[in-house]
């Protein structure tokens, strides 16, 4: 079975936090990843972030770092290309032909690195702890028109269903006699026109269908009501009040040139 | 429930016209069973029964359509949507939701009703279909008929007087088939106007009238029996009847019986099985 | 021709095929037939090489297919796919066609193209574009494609599912045909009619495992079998069961068999 959604049924603080705060809480440590760039600071917040969703959110250490695990080379590409073509500034400590290796481009890379891993923690705090429907419902709650809010949630249901067409598609034309894995690589991208010319043009009549199905529900009609609502608990307001506090405190710091380092 | 009066359509840039002078009535509680061969016209048919046809896809429209004796020209397609509720062939299309609650809640929630009723509404709407495991199911891990049952449920919940069912079982396999038009028959049973269209006859046997479309025009409008009397024609307009009407209809031409029969229950009375079984 | 032997294949979901074995001779028409989820589609897999076995054989001609590829293996048996809409994407009937051929690199491919065409009774519709063709024409289209490689053995899953009486009628005839060429004819499907107006021979299936292989009407006429299978026989069978002629799934049968009993 391929896995299509990140979220962890557990029960657990994060988990039972309104999506509303997590969402804010997400955009915040984004924020916060961004404006500092000293590595022990950015270090800090990838470690804290850790052992913060171990504790609130119940997931494993082991899961989360598999869920990273894919981001890996994309990291190590970033890192590599700080250490190659960061800033002139700081002591070559080592030196092959041309390329100069700088100590402060070690740390920036060691930085940067720390950053996108800690970017992509904080969405995952929501993503894993939050079900997709909540997440929708959140968005809508926090005034993003319902319509937009529906085709985000019908593009997220229709993703599995889609990629097992597409496996129905690849197994058909493999009947057909077509090999994948042969010739070169524009050959092998030609290869893909029988699998996506049947994809796009049943995505196409599934999406005309949906049409009339939805409409056949009575949508569009003035003054609909909400099945599912969230509603803040007090600890969600407590969490939000926490969030702000945490969040202007590292504003602050970093106005005050704390975690910075001028490159 | 259900009226046309000389309904005819065709789509834009279409000389010729998908459907031609259909008049038909259904009344409150009956049981209407469609078919035809394919391009007769049958979804087209469905379509302008809740106005998408012409309100969303456009095309010539001549003719009046009821709906509960109010003209739906007149009419959003989510107000005809209250009272008559469409079931197509694909069930992948109209569930579009992320689990079953929500899709059976969706149709409630346009129709702005209060949350305990619809509540109350969805048990209600899965134990007719008989789903009440699958509540917080998936859509996309269901089986085509699973699928099926929950898109009618769905469309329960917005407590509709007409079923309209266009080809609802054309994908699915005989057990699903079977079931899907138990709940339909549960449904006509409790007072629900119902509507089948079917390219295969076997289910629609048991409607209280049949239509049968071919190029577009009504063919043959009456009860079953009177329908699959003229076997021979349904055939060579390329509609299949029941095998076992098939077989009746044999015996009626051999002069073994004074008329068809549509069951097994029925041949058995007809062909006085009793007497047989005991010669056997 | 086709042998299995003690076929093993298990999902990640778990559903197992336990223990497969039979044989295909040539010139053979084999239903195979059990309720949705009995293992039918997975073992067709199997054989043309889309899954590959945990354990056990397959012989083609005497060699073991574990050893060819999906193309390799599509030269001898072809498989055509329930949903025609899943593998049609080319711009023409023809082109469409001459897909299978091109990637197995045969010679003569417009011959053989327009040969298969005939048989089909899509010659005079070579030239457009197969999203115009109706469903039944797809069918045959669907058909026509995996024919042109020429394979002995063709297996057909539900190929009249979805289709009116006159289309149906139009492709059972192209597969007599197919018969009376000395192909071999597997048929997947739920249509008994079909079935006992095509195969002599019946493979039931129930959780993996084969239950029955026999002729069609010993098969259907062991009353224990169909208990197990839990599958639903058709009106007229239950009425010529009840009226003493055993399964007949034929109403014409079934009347000149009532007519030699009471004349």
């Amino acid at each position: 079975m391929i896995r299509y959604t990140m979220y962890i049924r557990k029960k657990s603080v994060l988990h039972s936090t309104d999506p509303r705060v997590k969402i804010i809480l997400s955009l915040f440590l984004f924020t916060i990843c961004i404006i500092f760039n000293d590595p022990l600071y950015i270090g800090s917040i990838f470690f804290s972030l850790l052992i913060f969703l171990r504790i609130s959110g119940k997931i494993e250490i082991k899961k989360i770092l598999s869920f990273l695990k894919p981001m890996l080379p994309f990291v190590i590409m970033i890192m590599l290309l700080w250490i190659i073509l960061g800033s002139d500034k700081g002591n070559i400590i080592y030196q092959i032909w041309k390329l100069k290796i700088r100590d402060l481009n070690i740390k920036m890379a060691v930085a940067m690195g720390f950053r996108v891993l800690a970017m992509i923690l904080s969405t995952f705090l929501l993503l894993i702890t939050t079900e997709q429907r909540d997440l929708v419902l959140a968005l809508v709650k926090m005034k993003l028109p319902y319509e937009y809010g529906l085709t985000i949630a019908i593009a997220l249901r229709y993703v599995p269903t889609l990629a097992s067409l597409a496996v129905s598609i690849t197994d058909a034309q493999k009947a057909r006699g077509l090999e994948l894995e042969k010739g070169n690589i524009i050959e092998k991208v030609k290869k893909y026109i029988p699998i996506l010319v049947p994809l796009i043009v049943k995505s196409i009549k599934l999406a005309q269908e949906l049409a009339i199905a939805i409409e056949t529900r009575a949508f569009g009609k003035p003054n609909r009501t909400f099945y599912r609502d969230l509603k803040f608990k007090f600890r969600d307001i407590m969490f939000l009040f926490a969030a702000i506090v945490f969040f202007s405190l590292c504003i602050y710091l970093r106005i005050k040139g704390y975690g910075y380092l001028n490159i | 429930m259900i009226e046309f009066e000389e309904v005819s359509f065709r789509y834009p840039g279409n000389r010729d016209h998908v459907l031609r002078d259909i008049t038909f009535h259904v009344k409150k509680g009956e049981f209407l069973g469609i078919s035809g061969p394919s391009g007769s016209g049958k979804s087209t048919l469905c379509l302008m029964m809740n106005g998408i046809i012409p309100k969303t896809i456009e095309g010539e429209l001549s003719g009046e359509i009821y709906i509960d004796g109010e003209n739906i020209k007149e009419k959003e397609v989510y107000e005809v949507s209250e009272k008559l509720g469409l079931i197509l062939q694909n069930p992948e299309s109209q569930l579009f939701s992320m689990t079953v609650e929500e899709e059976l809640a969706f149709g409630p929630e346009n129709l702005g009703i209060k949350r305990e009723e619809i509540e109350e509404r969805i048990s209600w709407a899965l134990e007719l279909v008989g789903m009440e495991k699958f509540r917080d199911a998936f859509p996309h891990q269901l089986s085509g008929g699973e699928k099926q049952k929950i898109a009618i449920a769905s469309l329960l919940t917005m407590k509709p007087e007409i079923l309209v069912l266009d080809e609802p079982t054309s994908n699915l396999d005989p057990k699903s088939r079977i079931e899907i038009f138990k709940i339909v028959k549960k449904l006509n049973k409790k007072g629900m106007t119902v509507v089948v269209v079917e390219h295969e006859t076997d289910f629609i046997s048991s409607a209280d009238k049949i239509l049968i479309l071919n190029d577009g025009k009504i063919v043959k409008y009456g009860t079953p029996r009177e329908v699959f009397r003229e076997a021979d024609y349904l055939k060579h307009v390329g509609i299949r009847v029941p095998e076992i009407v098939e077989f009746s209809n044999y015996l009626l031409k051999g002069g073994y019986v004074d008329d068809i029969f549509l069951s097994v229950s029925e041949a058995l009375e007809v062909l006085n099985v009793k007497d047989r079984e005991s010669m056997l | 021709m086709l042998r299995i032997e003690n076929l093993c294949y298990e999902y990640e979901s778990g559903f197992k095929l336990k223990n497969i074995s039979f044989e295909v001779r040539e010139g053979e028409s084999i239903a195979i037939i059990g309720e949705n989820g009995s293992g039918k589609t997975t073992l067709v897999k199997n054989l043309i090489g889309l899954l590959r076995p945990d354990s056990g054989k397959i012989f083609l001609n005497g060699e073991d297919t574990s050893k060819m590829s999906v193309a390799e293996i599509a030269r001898t048996i072809g498989f055509v796919f329930q949903n025609p809409d899943n593998q049609i994407f080319a711009s023409s009937v023809k082109e469409e066609v001459s897909f299978g051929p091109k990637n197995l690199g045969m010679d003569n491919i417009e011959e053989k193209v327009n040969d298969v065409l005939k048989k089909t009774d899509l010659f005079k519709y070579r030239d457009k574009h197969p999203f115009k063709l109706s469903g039944g024409e797809k069918q045959r289209l669907a058909l026509a494609s995996i024919l042109v490689m020429n394979p002995k053995i063709l297996i057909l899953d539900e190929p009249t599912s979805g289709l009116d009486l006159k289309n149906a009628v139009k492709l059972m005839k192209i597969v007599k045909n197919l018969q009376k060429e000395g192909k071999t004819i597997i048929l997947i499907t739920h249509d008994m009619q079909l079935v006992s107006d095509l195969c002599e021979r019946v493979i039931l299936m129930k959780s993996g495992e084969i239950i029955a292989d026999g002729k069609i009407k010993e098969v259907f006429n062991r009353e224990s079998l169909l208990e197990k299978t839990k599958i639903e026989l058709p009106e007229i069978a239950k009425l010529s069961k009840i009226l003493g002629f055993g399964i007949i799934f034929d109403p014409k049968e079934l009347y000149e068999k009532w007519r030699s009993l009471n004349d």
